[in-house]
C-alpha cells in the first residue's frame, strides 16, 4: 500500500458507510439478546421493536450507500476522528451481559456519532446526510423511552 | 476492513447472446479476460465469426418488424421492468465491473447508478420526447403533422473503461423507440455487460430486440459495413472513433462517435484549495484515470502554483491503492499490463521531455497483489503545453502541473494546446472568472468548481473537436439518432 504521510483518519463514501451500518447491525443484535432478558411485556416488545426498526434502519443506510454514489461522492472524507469512539461502542456492544444501561450508553453514542458525520456526508449526499440527522433523533428518542424503564435505585 | 466477495470466481468462456438465446461461438479466436488487481484469468471472449455477425444483425431486423409495432405502452413496461431488475443486480453488477475493469467498487456503483439513470430516462423517452408535433391550420383547411419513426436496428460499441454504462447510453432510448440493437462490449471487460443482458433476458424483452457479440475491430467493421445496420454508436478512443466514423459514412450509415480527452483543470488563485484538492483527487486518478472525463493538465493560475502542488502531491501520496472490492481503498489498478505499459511509457517520456517527477506513481506496491496492473499516482512538475505528456491521451493516473500567469493564458491553452475538446473544468471563488471559462472554452462538458463534469442521462453527453464525431450526442440527444422525422401535410 502507499503509506500515509500523516496519521490522519481517511474514508471513503462507502467505507464510512459500511461502519455505521455494522454498528446498526450490532445494536440490532443486542436489542434482540436483551429481549430474552426482561419478562416485562411492555418493555420486551419495546426492545423487539427496536431490534426490528435496527434492521430497517439498515437497509436504509444500505439503499443509500449505493444510491447515493455518483461521481461527486468518490472524493475522500477526511477530519473525523472515529477510530477511538468506534472501538469503545464495539467494545459495549460486545461485551457480555446485555444490560440496558449499556443499551442507553451505545444509543446516546450512535445519536452523537451521526451528529458528527453527517455535515461530512451531507457535502457529497444531502439525502444520507439528512437520514444519518433523522437516525439521530431516532436513537435520542429511543434513548429517552429507555430511560423510562430504568428501575430507580 | 476485509474485501466484499467477488460474485463468482470465473466465468468461463462467454457465450453469445442472439435471438434471445445464449449461444456458443463457434469462433477459434478467443483473448482471456483478466481480472487486473489480481492478474488471473477469470474468463475467456470468443471473437464473432462473420456468420455470427449476420445472424445477430439478422435477429435484429426481423425483431424490429415487430417490436416496432408494439403499443409504446408495451414497449415501455419492459423499460420499467427492466429498471426494477438492474436494481435487484445492481451489486452484482458493481462488483463485477471492479473485478473485470479493477475501478473501486464506488466507482463501480456510480457506474451501474448512471446506468439505471439511463434506463429511467429511457422509460420516460417513450412517454415525452417520441411524442411527434402538430399545428393546425397551417393554411386554410390545411394542418401538419410531425411523427418520429424508429428507424431499424443498430450496433452500439462499447468502450472498455465504462463497460456496462456506455452502451446504456444508447439502449434504453433506442428500445423504447421501437430500435433494436446488436451490442458489442468491449473485449477487454466484457463482464458487466453479460449481467446486464440477463436482466434485459429475464424482464422478457422479446427475441432479437437486444443482441450481444463479442470481439474486436473486425466485427466493428462487420458491423458498421452490414446493409442492415443503420447506423453505429462508438464509445472509445479518438483513432478508432475517426476510423469508425469514416467507415460509417463511406457506406452511407448514422454514426455518433464519443472519443477520447486531453481534459485541462484550471486552478485560480481565489480558489478555496480545502475544497479544492479534495475534487481534484477523483477528477485525476478516478477510475485509475481511464475516463474521457478524467483530469489530465492540472494549471495553476498566479501565485496558487506551489501551495497547490505541495497540497495536491500530499493528498495524492496519501491514496490508498489496491483491489477495488476492498471499501476503503480509493485507486484502483490499470484494466490490464498493457494499459499500464503504456502509461510507463508516457512517464518515461515526460522525463525525456524534462518534466520533473513530483511524485512517482511507479513505486507504489500492493502487497496483496503482485501480479495487480497497479501503478500509484503520478505528478509531473513543471510540464508545458508542448510536451508530449500534455498533449497525448495517456489514460492513467498521470497529472500534468503547470504554470498560466493569466486565465487569459489558461483558456488560451486548452482552446490551442489540444485538439480535444471533451472536458474542462475551472476551481475558482470568483462568478466573473467561472462565466468567461464557460463561454469561452472549447469543450463539450464544463465543470465549474466541479472535478469530473458528467452529464445526467437527460442531458447529451458533449464533446467538441477530436473528443466526438457526429451531429448527436450520447445519452438524450439521441432521440433524435434512432429515429427520422416525417411530416404530414393534411387537408381534409
Amino acid at each position: 500500500m502507499v503509506a500515509g504521510l500523516t496519521d490522519e483518519e481517511r474514508y471513503t463514501f462507502s467505507s464510512l458507510m459500511s461502519l455505521l451500518i455494522e454498528i446498526e447491525g450490532k445494536l440490532g443484535q443486542l436489542y434482540e439478546a436483551m429481549v430474552k432478558t426482561t419478562d416485562e411485556p411492555k418493555l420486551k416488545s419495546l426492545l423487539s421493536d427496536y431490534h426490528k426498526n435496527s434492521l430497517k434502519r439498515m437497509e436504509m443506510m444500505r439503499r443509500a450507500r449505493v444510491e447515493s454514489v455518483v461521481e461527486f461522492t468518490l472524493q475522500p472524507i477526511t477530519g473525523l476522528k472515529l477510530t477511538e469512539p468506534m472501538a469503545k461502542m464495539h467494545a459495549a456492544i460486545e461485551s457480555k451481559s446485555p444490560s440496558l444501561e449499556k443499551t442507553m450508553t451505545i444509543e446516546k453514542a450512535v445519536s452523537e456519532l451521526y451528529v458528527i458525520v453527517s455535515p461530512k456526508i451531507i457535502q457529497i449526499s444531502a439525502d444520507t446526510g439528512e437520514l444519518l440527522l433523522t437516525l439521530s433523533r431516532e436513537s435520542t428518542e429511543r434513548f429517552h423511552e429507555l430511560e423510562q424503564h430504568v428501575k430507580p435505585v | 476492513m476485509g474485501e466484499l466477495q467477488e460474485v463468482q470466481k470465473s466465468y468461463g468462456r462467454l457465450k453469445l447472446f442472439i435471438g434471445g438465446k445464449w449461444v456458443d461461438s463457434q469462433s477459434t479466436y478467443t483473448q482471456p479476460v483478466i481480472n487486473p488487481a489480481k492478474g488471473e484469468i477469470i474468463a475467456e471472449v470468443p471473437f464473432a465469426t462473420r456468420e455470427e455477425v449476420d445472424k445477430a444483425v439478422e435477429s435484429a431486423r426481423t425483431a424490429f418488424g415487430r417490436w416496432s409495432e408494439l403499443p409504446v405502452t408495451t414497449r415501455a413496461g419492459y423499460i420499467f421492468r427492466l429498471k426494477q431488475k438492474l436494481d435487484e443486480y445492481f451489486e452484482d453488477i458493481s462488483r463485477i465491473t471492479t473485478e473485470n475493469h479493477g475501478k473501486i467498487i464506488d466507482e463501480a456503483r456510480g457506474e451501474t447508478r448512471r446506468l439505471v439513470e439511463n434506463v429511467e430516462a429511457g422509460c420516460s423517452v417513450a412517454y415525452t420526447l417520441a411524442k411527434g408535433e402538430h399545428l393546425d391550420q397551417i393554411a386554410s383547411g390545411v394542418d401538419e403533422t410531425l411523427v418520429r419513426e424508429p428507424l431499424g436496428s443498430f450496433a452500439v460499441i462499447g468502450p472498455f473503461n465504462f463497460p456496462s454504462l456506455a452502451p446504456f447510453w444508447f439502449i434504453p432510448i433506442a428500445i423504447a423507440l421501437g430500435c433494436t440493437l446488436v451490442v458489442k462490449p468491449s473485449e477487454i471487460t466484457p463482464l458487466p455487460m453479460q449481467w446486464c443482458v440477463r436482466a434485459i433476458e429475464e424482464v422478457g424483452i422479446p427475441p432479437g430486440v437486444v443482441n450481444v457479440i463479442h470481439g474486436a475491430k473486425e466485427v466493428n467493421e462487420a458491423l458498421v459495413a452490414h446493409p442492415e445496420i443503420r447506423g453505429v454508436s462508438f464509445v472509445g478512443s479518438t483513432p478508432v472513433a475517426k476510423s469508425v466514423y469514416r467507415l460509417a459514412g463511406e457506406y452511407g450509415k448514422k454514426a455518433l462517435c464519443q472519443a477520447g480527452a486531453k481534459n485541462y483543470i484550471v486552478v485560480m488563485p481565489d480558489s478555496d484549495l480545502t475544497t479544492t484538492i479534495p475534487a481534484l483527487l477523483p477528477s485525476f486518478f478516478g477510475n485509475t484515470g481511464q475516463r474521457c472525463l478524467s483530469g489530465a493538465n492540472l494549471v495553476a493560475v498566479g501565485e496558487v502554483y506551489e501551495p497547490l502542488k505541495k497540497k495536491f502531491i500530499e493528498a495524492a501520496a496519501r491514496m490508498k491503492l489496491g483491489y477495488g472490492l476492498d471499501e476503503s481503498v480509493e485507486m484502483g489498478p490499470l484494466v490490464s499490463q498493457k494499459a499500464k505499459e503504456r502509461v510507463l511509457g508516457y512517464i518515461e517520456k515526460g522525463i525525456g521531455e524534462g518534466a520533473k517527477l513530483a511524485l512517482d506513481g511507479r513505486v507504489a506496491r500492493v502487497e496483496a497483489y503482485p501480479r495487480g496492473c497497479f501503478l500509484g499516482p503520478t505528478i509531473f512538475d513543471e510540464a508545458t503545453p508542448d510536451m508530449t505528456i500534455a498533449r497525448d491521451e495517456i489514460f492513467g493516473p498521470v497529472v500534468c502541473m503547470m504554470r498560466a500567469k493569466t486565465l487569459d493564458e489558461a483558456i488560451d491553452m486548452i482552446n490551442t494546446k489540444t485538439n480535444y475538446g471533451n472536458e474542462a473544468c475551472i476551481f475558482t471563488g470568483s462568478g466573473k472568472n467561472a462565466r468567461e471559462f464557460r463561454r469561452r472554452v472549447q469543450a463539450g462538458n464544463i465543470g465549474i468548481n466541479i472535478g469530473i463534469a458528467a452529464p445526467m442521462a437527460f442531458f447529451p453527453f458533449a464533446g467538441f473537436r477530436d473528443s466526438f464525431f457526429g451531429v448527436l450526442h450520447g445519452q438524450i440527444d439521441c432521440v433524435d439518432f434512432f429515429t427520422d422525422k416525417k411530416v404530414i401535410v393534411t387537408r381534409w
